[in-house]
Order: structure tokens, then C-alpha cells, then sequence
């Protein structure tokens, strides 16, 4: 290849970097977490930054109390959470004044683990602007499906998508959404004009990348607010909209 | 004494945060994920009990696990729907290269991009870049002579 194609690519490498400020961020993090590992003798934690676009539809949670800085304005959340089950039992999460979680629902699902998730919302200059511990909740049945329970207090977010579908249930309006994920195997693939025309008019079809073939994946969830809380059941399992809505009302009354 | 003292984190962050932050560039074609992407590299480093034979050994190492950990980025992508805000902060993110050459190069297929990289930039031979990541030599061959010929074709006037 041309020398000068080699020189200009170095170059363009060269020139990106992250900021010192950054690797000073990350270098602190990194100790962090090697302390707090050792000192609660717990695994590390994976720390990972979402977009609070992301963070909108994501599975944050319960809500043990709010830092408020007034002054600033969230741009985007940091959390970190265990890999594995913090609490084995829904009475272990229900010791605060957290609003409490069921052990089992009617249909048979049932607690299957929960874990504490500590977020941080952040300014544009990556300066604390809100901090709150949130918890995730997983349920099973018998047939190992899985629907995770999640409660949030979302600060300003607000979902405005058109529902799938909507009930009311004790006043309250429940949501339905059923999402379709294309994943695909390679980025670089050209989408077809179906595809392509699906993305621009269907806000419940997404198109990711990463799996070894093209495969459809569907998630189903319900969500609703009360007193101040955002509850969202979800799932990837084959499970229908009315068990979903079914839980949702055990979790209103 | 633990794997991740003050020293040795200072050195992994100078030696290969922006190793990291350019191969999450090559295959994901933003950077704003680039610094999650070090953190997750990082803390399986620190998280395993991995002993290395020699520099080239750790680098390699990281090299692999970035490019699984790109993956990884790909597969959550559940987490990464947008919704849709009435105005929404730019996010602080590390700036991109901003060149014809680089416009050109990301419009080439992943696995070209990160052979370009690893060849052009990192000076790794086919034989290394094939061992790294399990394939034959001439698969990677293949990629770096299909690109040069995709940006060579792109280049024309």
C-alpha cells in the first residue's frame, strides 16, 4: 500500500486519544473498584455508562433515596451492579422504605434473585448531577422463563412512543409494548428497503448487530407509574401480554 | 499484592487506553462507547487471574478482548434504544479523526478495518493478526488485500 496511505491512516490514529482528564477518571475508577472488592469481599463490579436516552427505556429501579443538585442537569447515567444475585429473597429487599417487591406472583413466578444498582446521573461535564440506588428483580416459573421487575423514579423521562397496547387497571394506565430486534451479524450488511422502511415508520422494530446469524428477538413488557414510580416488567421469553398485565395489576392492588 | 495497584494501573491506562479507545473506534465507528470499553477490558484484567509471559503476550491479550468486548457492546443493544427527548445535552465524547482517508477506511467492512489497523497501524504481520483471533492467514490476507483494493477503487478521481 502507498506509503503515503500508511503515513496519513498513522496520523489520523495519532490524533485520537482519550484526554488526560479521562484517563485520570478511569485510572481512579479502577482502584475503586480493586478496593471495594477487596474490602467487601464481593466480586468487581462492572461499571458501564448509558445515554439517558438509553437509561429512558432501560431497567433502572427501586429508588432508596435521591441527592439533589438542583443546579444541574442529567446528561447522562453511570451504574454498576453485581454480576451475580445480591439479595436471594424478596424480604432481604424488602428492609428499607423502599416499596416492597412480591415473592411470587399468582402465575407462578416466583423471586429468583435481585440486585442493588447504584446510578449516578451526570452533566455535560461529567460532573455529578443526581445519585440513587435502584434494584432489579428477576422472577422464574417453572419452565425457567424470566420477567424482570424493575422500578424506577425517573427524573423527566417520558416514554413517547405509541403503546402496543393499553388498559386501565384500578385507575391506572398500563402500558404494553412489544418490541422486535433484528440482530444481524454484520454492521456492514446493506439493509433491504423493507428493513430499511420499518426502521424509519415502526418504533417498536429496532435492527442491532452481533449475533452469528440474522435473528428476530422479541421483547415484551408492561410498565405503569405509581406514586412517583415507574414499574416496568419485561421479558424475552415467549409470554403473553395479559400474564404481563396480570402482574402488573398483583403489583397496583 | 493485587494485580491493580496504583503503579500498574497507571501503567495499563498509559500503555493501551488509547490502543483500546482506536480498535473500539475500528469497530464500532464512534467513540462514545470507547471509554466503557476500557473500563470492561480493565476490570477482566483485574477480575482474572492472568500472568503473562511477556509484553507482546498482555498486548495481545488486550487486543482480543477489546475486539470481544466491541461484541459484547453490539449485543446489548436492547440497552442502547433511544427515546426521544425535547432537547437532549451533546454527551462530552472523545472527538473523532476527521479525514478523507478516514471517511474512505470506515466505509470498508469490520473485519477489513481492524486487519488495516492491526496491520498498518500496530505493525502486527498476517500470521500474528490470523493467530490472534483464530482464523487462517489467508482469510486475513484476504481482508487487507480486499481493502486496499476497495480504497484504492474509492480514491480514484
Amino acid at each position: 500500500m502507498a506509503r503515503d496511505f500508511q503515513e496519513e491512516f498513522r496520523e489520523s490514529m495519532n490524533a485520537l486519544h482519550f484526554r488526560e482528564d479521562v484517563k485520570d477518571r478511569m485510572h481512579n475508577k479502577l482502584l475503586l473498584s480493586q478496593r471495594e472488592s477487596a474490602e467487601r469481599k464481593e466480586p468487581i463490579m462492572k461499571k458501564w455508562t448509558f445515554s439517558r436516552a438509553a437509561a429512558a427505556v432501560a431497567a433502572c429501579i427501586m429508588i432508596t433515596g435521591i441527592t439533589a443538585f438542583a443546579a444541574s442537569r442529567i446528561a447522562y447515567y453511570t451504574a454498576s451492579s453485581r454480576a451475580d444475585y445480591e439479595y436471594k429473597t424478596a424480604s432481604e429487599m424488602n428492609t428499607t422504605d423502599m416499596p416492597s417487591v412480591p415473592e411470587a406472583f399468582d402465575n407462578g413466578f416466583a423471586f429468583a434473585g435481585g440486585n442493588d444498582v447504584h446510578v449516578e446521573g451526570k452533566d455535560e461535564s461529567g460532573a455529578t448531577a443526581g445519585k440513587w440506588t435502584d434494584l432489579s428483580v428477576e422472577y422464574k416459573n417453572d419452565s425457567d422463563q424470566t420477567i424482570t421487575l424493575s422500578m424506577t423514579a425517573r427524573p423527566d423521562a417520558e416514554e413517547t412512543r405509541k403503546a402496543t397496547e393499553t388498559r386501565t387497571i384500578e385507575g391506572f394506565t398500563v402500558r404494553f409494548d412489544r418490541d422486535e430486534y433484528l440482530v444481524l451479524p454484520d454492521e456492514d450488511d446493506e439493509l433491504d428497503a423493507n428493513t430499511k422502511d420499518r426502521l424509519e415508520k415502526d418504533d417498536h422494530f429496532f435492527v442491532s448487530y452481533g449475533s452469528e446469524h440474522a435473528e428476530t428477538v422479541f421483547y415484551n413488557g408492561v410498565s405503569f407509574e405509581k406514586d412517583g414510580i415507574l414499574y416496568y416488567l419485561y421479558t424475552a421469553d415467549d409470554i403473553s401480554s395479559d400474564v404481563l398485565f396480570g402482574m402488573a395489576a398483583e403489583l397496583i392492588r | 499484592m493485587p494485580y491493580m495497584d496504583s503503579k500498574n494501573a497507571d501503567r495499563l491506562i498509559q500503555t493501551y487506553a488509547d490502543m483500546i479507545l482506536r480498535i473500539s473506534y475500528m469497530y464500532l465507528k464512534q467513540t462514545y462507547d470507547a471509554e466503557d470499553i476500557c473500563q470492561d477490558v480493565f476490570l477482566k484484567l483485574l477480575s482474572g487471574n492472568y500472568h503473562f509471559d511477556s509484553p507482546e503476550h498482555e498486548k495481545s491479550w488486550i487486543i482480543r478482548t477489546t475486539v470481544n468486548a466491541c461484541k459484547d457492546h453490539l449485543r446489548t443493544s436492547f440497552w442502547k434504544r433511544a427515546a426521544e427527548w425535547d432537547s437532549v445535552p451533546e454527551i462530552p465524547v472523545t472527538p473523532e479523526p476527521k479525514s478523507e482517508l478516514m471517511d474512505l477506511v470506515m466505509e470498508l467492512p469490520r473485519n477489513y478495518r481492524i486487519s488495516i489497523y492491526l496491520h498498518y497501524y500496530e505493525g502486527y504481520q498476517v500470521k500474528e493478526i490470523a493467530a490472534m483471533f483464530g482464523k487462517t492467514e489467508n482469510a486475513v490476507s484476504t481482508y487487507l488485500r480486499r481493502g486496499r483494493n476497495k480504497l484504492r477503487k474509492m480514491m480514484e478521481p
